[in-house]
């Protein structure tokens, strides 16, 4: 019987153990944010200074992250999407081909890929939209899978035929039917390329100017000029920019599944 | 090439299709089907049928022939622009419409006025006992509700042909019957023309004016279905249509009257171009077997097999030369297993080939 009982426990303490493991680390940046001083007391001098230093001299970089994850959200609908219908429905030369060039910058390590992004490109480094060009080689692979893998799911050929019998011509069958069935895939894959545009640091650091900073590179400089409770203070707005997108990426994939369940 | 075939419809003229991997699956199909018509298409499954009705959609692009529609070439023209109403197997309603905005998809790409709309669907789903679904998902549906939401949203547009892919064959066996005889009685009430495409023998007997019977993708026999019982025209269309006894033998004259000895029986043989000497081969259905007044029976058998299907009996008769006769004798009949009976066959009912095709 102890064995018995003995099991559960034991998990559910290593369960405890890993979150507190995953999550004590945050707990403390974030309650350090708030903190007059480091190290010596964690919450019994509330201030909301560091914040403050933040804002003055680093709230341009939010804006610049904020802005690349909103575009390479935008982008990566337009080319994305259609990229993954010709995918999912046609056949072409090559085809097998292109859909795994599309996905290699996930398997690429962000060094590479900003080494061989400066090289092809080096004409327009400098520009803002260097940083973005570098953003959507890595965060488009991730709309192009997720909307490939919905599409050959849903056997969406006899909805368009379908339609089609019905009088409808090309553009109206891919706006009333098949773009609707495949919204959830579209919207987690554009909170996926937010995050990790938003996230972006590997590659970030070779292709960013002083002048175009995003966030996780102001917060990496913050963290190395030894300014811990500063780079609190900047780790907690990341958090709270990042957080909400993350929670809606598990609802989706929650009513993904539940949807599924129904078919 | 307008005014061709204007007495029919819809008209194949020397269709094919083949596959990309090189197969056929219509080789060389002509059909024509009249105004109102309800022709069914039945076959095995790969047999081209499917494909058939696709290149009547404008689905599927025929590689050679014609296609008309009302005497119009529309061999050319793509399926949005030919006003077919198509019920697929899957029924393929569109997860993300209600039932009422499945029915009236249609009517919206046309341009049709809200209100009209809402009649019209109105009309139908209270025709198709469907009204109070209106509102739910298809997802929220049975597969017999589906096909009705299939069957309306192909109807409101009032298509130049509807087209049934085996729009029964996803429900189960009762409700399948029943929705077999109401569908019937809609299209008839509607006066709509349409191609029935099934694998249902059965199906298409009940459904169809005319039954096309398809095999390999030939248009193999196209007749009303009496004909296609009772005058198959190859072999295939009487093995698959139906059951049937086949027996082959020499023909033989005596006493003036030619008979055809197929080794168990002697059977009086319908009117035929053959003399004596020559082969023939004879088609009765079960129901065409009885069991004979002694002295009075074409052959003997023991029976080996009874299944009792309430409204008749159908045997498996063994015969001395070890051929197998399936009789169906009235659900009264008292007989056994293990057991020889005397048998005759309606003479009336025995039929064979002038020409033997297969």
């Amino acid at each position: 019987m102890r064995s018995r009982r003995g099991a559960p426990v034991l998990l559910y303490v290593v369960a405890v153990a890993t979150v507190a493991f995953l999550i004590v680390p945050v707990i403390i940046s974030v309650l350090g944010s708030f903190a007059g001083a480091w190290h010596r007391s964690l919450v019994g001098d509330f201030t909301l200074e560091w914040y403050k230093y933040v804002f003055d001299n680093y709230s341009r970089t939010i804006g610049i992250s904020l802005l690349i994850g909103f575009l390479c959200m935008g982008i990566g609908i337009l080319i994305g999407v259609p990229a993954a219908y010709a995918f999912a429905k046609y056949d072409f030369p090559g085809k097998t081909l292109f859909e795994q060039i599309v996905a290699l910058p996930m398997a690429i390590p962000g060094i590479a890929l900003a080494v061989a992004i400066i090289q092809t490109h080096s004409h327009i480094r400098g520009n803002w939209y260097f940083v973005l060009l570098g953003h959507l080689v890595v965060t488009l692979p991730y709309m192009v899978d997720t909307v490939t893998a919905t599409l050959r799911g849903l056997n969406m050929q006899v909805y368009e035929e379908s339609a089609a019998s019905l009088g409808a011509s090309w553009w109206q069958r891919f706006i009333h039917v098949v773009v609707p069935n495949i919204r959830q895939a579209i919207i987690s894959g554009a909170l996926m390329i937010f995050t990790i545009s938003l996230g972006e640091f590997n590659m970030t650091l070779f292709l960013y100017t002083p002048m175009y900073m995003t966030l996780p590179i102001g917060l990496y400089e913050s963290y190395a000029s030894l300014r811990l409770e500063i780079g609190s203070a900047y780790t907690s707005i990341f958090l709270v920019l990042i957080i909400p997108v993350l929670l809606a990426i598990q609802y989706l994939g929650a009513a993904d599944e539940s949807e599924l369940k129904n078919i | 090439m307008t005014g061709r075939g204007t007495d029919s419809k819809i008209r194949l003229e020397n269709v094919s299709k083949r596959f990309r991997d090189g197969t056929v699956a219509v080789d060389n199909v002509s059909l024509d089907i009249q105004a109102g018509e309800l022709l069914a298409i039945v076959g095995p499954s790969g047999c081209g049928k499917t494909t058939t009705l696709r290149i009547v959609s404008g689905l599927e692009r025929a590689d050679t022939g014609r296609v008309y529609f009302d005497g119009v070439d529309v061999t050319d023209v793509p399926a949005e622009k030919r006003n077919v109403g198509v019920v697929f197997q899957s029924y393929a309603l569109f997860p993300n419409m209600t039932v009422v905005e499945n029915i009236e998809y249609g009517l919206r790409i046309r341009r049709v006025p809200p209100a009209q709309r809402r009649e019209r669907a109105g009309q139908l789903m209270e025709m198709l006992k469907i009204a109070g679904l209106a509102h739910r998902r298809p997802s929220q549906l049975s597969g017999g509700q589906q096909q009705r939401v299939a069957l309306a949203r192909a109807l409101v547009i009032e298509p130049a042909v509807l087209l049934l892919d085996e729009p029964l064959t996803a429900l189960d066996a009762k409700l399948r019957d029943e929705l077999r005889v109401e569908l019937q009685r809609v299209l008839k009430r509607l006066g709509i023309t349409a191609l029935y495409v099934t694998h249902d023998q059965a199906e298409a007997m009940c459904i169809g004016d005319r039954i096309a019977v398809m095999n390999q993708g030939r248009m193999v026999q196209i007749d009303v279905p009496t004909n296609i019982y009772r005058r198959p025209a190859t072999a295939f269309v009487a093995g698959f249509i139906g059951t049937t006894n086949m027996a082959r033998g020499h023909l033989a004259a005596e006493g003036g009257r030619l008979y055809v000895d197929v080794g168990y029986a002697r059977f009086p043989v319908p009117s035929t171009t053959k003399g004596p000497g020559e082969e023939l081969t004879v088609l009765f259905r079960p129901e065409d077997v009885s069991l004979a007044a002694p002295g009075q029976e074409h052959f003997r058998g023991r029976i080996e097999n009874i299944f009792f299907l309430g409204d008749k009996v159908r045997v498996f008769v063994r015969t001395f030369t070890g051929e197998e006769v399936i009789a169906d004798l009235p659900s009264e009949s008292r007989v056994e297993r293990s057991t020889d009976y005397p048998f005759q066959v309606d003479a009336a009912k025995l039929y064979s080939w002038a020409e033997e095709t297969a």
